[in-house]
C-alpha cells in the first residue's frame, strides 16, 4: 500500500474520531457535524478504495490524481465557508431581532415605570421611595 | 391606494441617534415645538455618551440597542414601536440638528397622497450641495429610483422621511438592516410592495455635529456599495418569501 494512502486513511479516521467526540461533548451541533462526517467518509473511500481517485481523475480529464484530490478539496472547502457565511447572516439577523426586542422592552418598561411614578405622587405617595423604583432605577447606559 | 392618512392617526418622530449627546435634547426640544401632538422615540445604537439620557431629560421616550445596529435597526426598532404603540404615522429626523422640524408640518400633508414622502435636499429649495463620486452616485440613484417610483425622486438617501400607516406595516416586518438599507432598499420594498412614494423640497440646516465624509476615496467606496446596495435591492426576492424558507 503506497505511503500517501495510509496517510490518508489515517488523516480521515482522525478527523472521523475528533468530530464524533466533539458531537458528544456537545461541542458541535449536528447539522454542521455531517458535512465533516460526510467529508471525512469521502476521504476514507478515496484513500482506501484503490481504483477511485484513478478512476474520477479520468473521467474528469485531470492528469494526475493528486490534482484532481486537491481540486475536489478546495471545492469542498469553498461550500462549507459559503455555507458559514449563510450562517453567520442569519446569526446577524438573529441577533439584531433580539436586540431591537430589548431595547422596545426596555422603553415599555421605563414608560410604565413613570406612569407608575406618576399615579403614586397623584395618589399623595412618595414616588422616589418605592421599592420598586429604587431597584430598577440605578444608571443603565454602559 | 394612498391617502390612507387620517387626522386621527397619531404621528410618531422617530431619531436614530449615534454619540449625539451633544445635539439630541435640543433636535427633540424643537420637534416638540414644531409637532406638540406627536410621539417622539429617540432610538439610541449604542451610543457611549449619554445620549439616552440627554434624550429621556429633555421628555422623548427612549429605545436603546445594546448593540449598534446601524440606521436600518433603529428605524425598524422605531417601526415596530409604533405599531405596538398605535402609531400610524412614522417620520424619520436626524438627531444631529440638520433636518428642520419646521419642515415637518409640509410633510405630513404629503401623506394624504403618498404612503412614504421624502424630503428632498435638492428638488430646488436651500443650497445643499454634493460634489464629485457621491453626486454622481446620487444622481444614478434618482434617475433609477425615479422611474422605478413613476415619479421624479432627486434625494433618495435623504434620511428625513414620513411614512404612513401601509409603511409603517411593511417597514415593522423587513425594514432592511444592510448599509444604506435604510435608503435605497427601503423604498424599492416600499415600491414592490405597491406604496406610493413622493418628495417635497425641504431645507437641510448645517449640522450640529459630526461631519460629512468628503474624502474622493470614500466617495468612491460610496459610489460602489450604493451600486450594490441598489442591484441587490432590485434581484432580491421579497421577503415574505425568504422568511418561509429561512428555518
Amino acid at each position: 500500500m503506497a505511503s500517501w494512502r495510509l496517510l490518508s486513511i489515517i488523516v480521515a479516521a482522525m478527523v472521523l474520531l475528533l468530530v464524533f467526540e466533539m458531537m458528544r461533548r456537545r461541542k458541535l451541533r449536528e447539522k454542521y457535524a455531517a458535512i465533516w462526517l460526510l467529508l471525512a467518509v469521502l476521504v476514507t473511500v478515496l484513500a482506501a478504495v484503490p481504483g477511485v481517485p484513478e478512476f474520477l481523475t479520468n473521467v474528469t480529464g485531470i492528469i494526475t490524481p493528486s490534482n484532481f484530490v486537491l481540486f475536489l478539496a478546495v471545492g469542498v472547502l469553498g461550500l462549507v465557508a459559503l455555507h458559514l457565511s449563510t450562517e453567520v447572516g442569519r446569526l446577524e439577523e438573529e441577533v439584531r431581532t433580539a436586540v431591537e426586542e430589548i431595547a422596545l422592552q426596555r422603553s415599555d418598561l421605563e414608560r410604565r415605570q413613570r406612569d407608575l411614578e406618576e399615579r403614586v405622587r397623584e395618589l399623595g405617595g412618595v414616588p422616589g421611595r418605592s421599592p420598586v423604583d429604587r431597584e430598577s432605577s440605578p444608571n443603565r447606559a454602559g | 391606494m394612498a391617502g390612507t392618512v387620517t387626522p386621527t392617526d397619531r404621528v410618531l418622530i422617530v431619531m436614530p441617534a449615534l454619540n449625539e449627546a451633544g445635539t439630541v435634547a435640543s433636535v427633540v426640544a424643537k420637534v416638540k415645538a414644531a409637532l406638540p401632538g406627536a410621539g417622539v422615540l429617540v432610538v439610541d445604537d449604542g451610543s457611549t455618551d449619554g445620549t439616552s439620557e440627554r434624550a429621556r431629560e429633555a421628555g422623548a421616550d427612549v429605545a436603546r440597542l445594546a448593540v449598534n445596529l446601524g440606521v436600518g435597526g433603529a428605524m425598524r426598532t422605531g417601526f415596530r414601536y409604533a405599531l405596538r404603540n398605535g402609531y400610524g404615522v412614522v417620520v424619520q429626523v436626524d438627531a444631529d440638528g440638520q433636518h428642520d422640524p419646521e419642515e415637518l408640518a409640509a410633510l405630513l400633508r404629503g401623506l394624504d397622497e403618498a404612503d412614504i414622502m421624502i424630503g428632498s435636499r435638492f428638488a430646488g429649495k436651500g443650497d445643499y450641495k454634493a460634489g464629485g463620486p457621491r453626486r454622481w452616485a446620487m444622481v444614478v440613484l434618482s434617475v433609477v429610483m425615479s422611474r422605478l417610483a413613476k415619479t421624479k425622486l432627486t434625494d433618495v438617501t435623504s434620511g428625513f422621511k414620513a411614512a404612513g400607516p401601509r409603511a409603517v406595516a411593511l417597514f415593522a416586518d423587513n425594514y432592511p438592516a444592510e448599509y444604506l438599507g435604510d435608503t435605497i432598499e427601503s423604498l424599492v420594498l416600499a415600491l414592490r410592495g405597491g406604496l406610493v412614494v413622493r418628495e417635497i423640497p425641504v431645507v437641510m440646516l448645517e449640522r450640529q455635529s459630526g461631519t460629512p465624509s468628503t474624502s474622493p476615496v470614500r466617495s468612491a467606496v460610496y459610489l460602489g456599495r450604493a451600486g450594490l446596495a441598489l442591484l441587490l435591492a432590485l434581484v432580491r426576492r421579497a421577503p415574505a418569501a425568504d422568511r418561509s424558507d429561512a428555518a
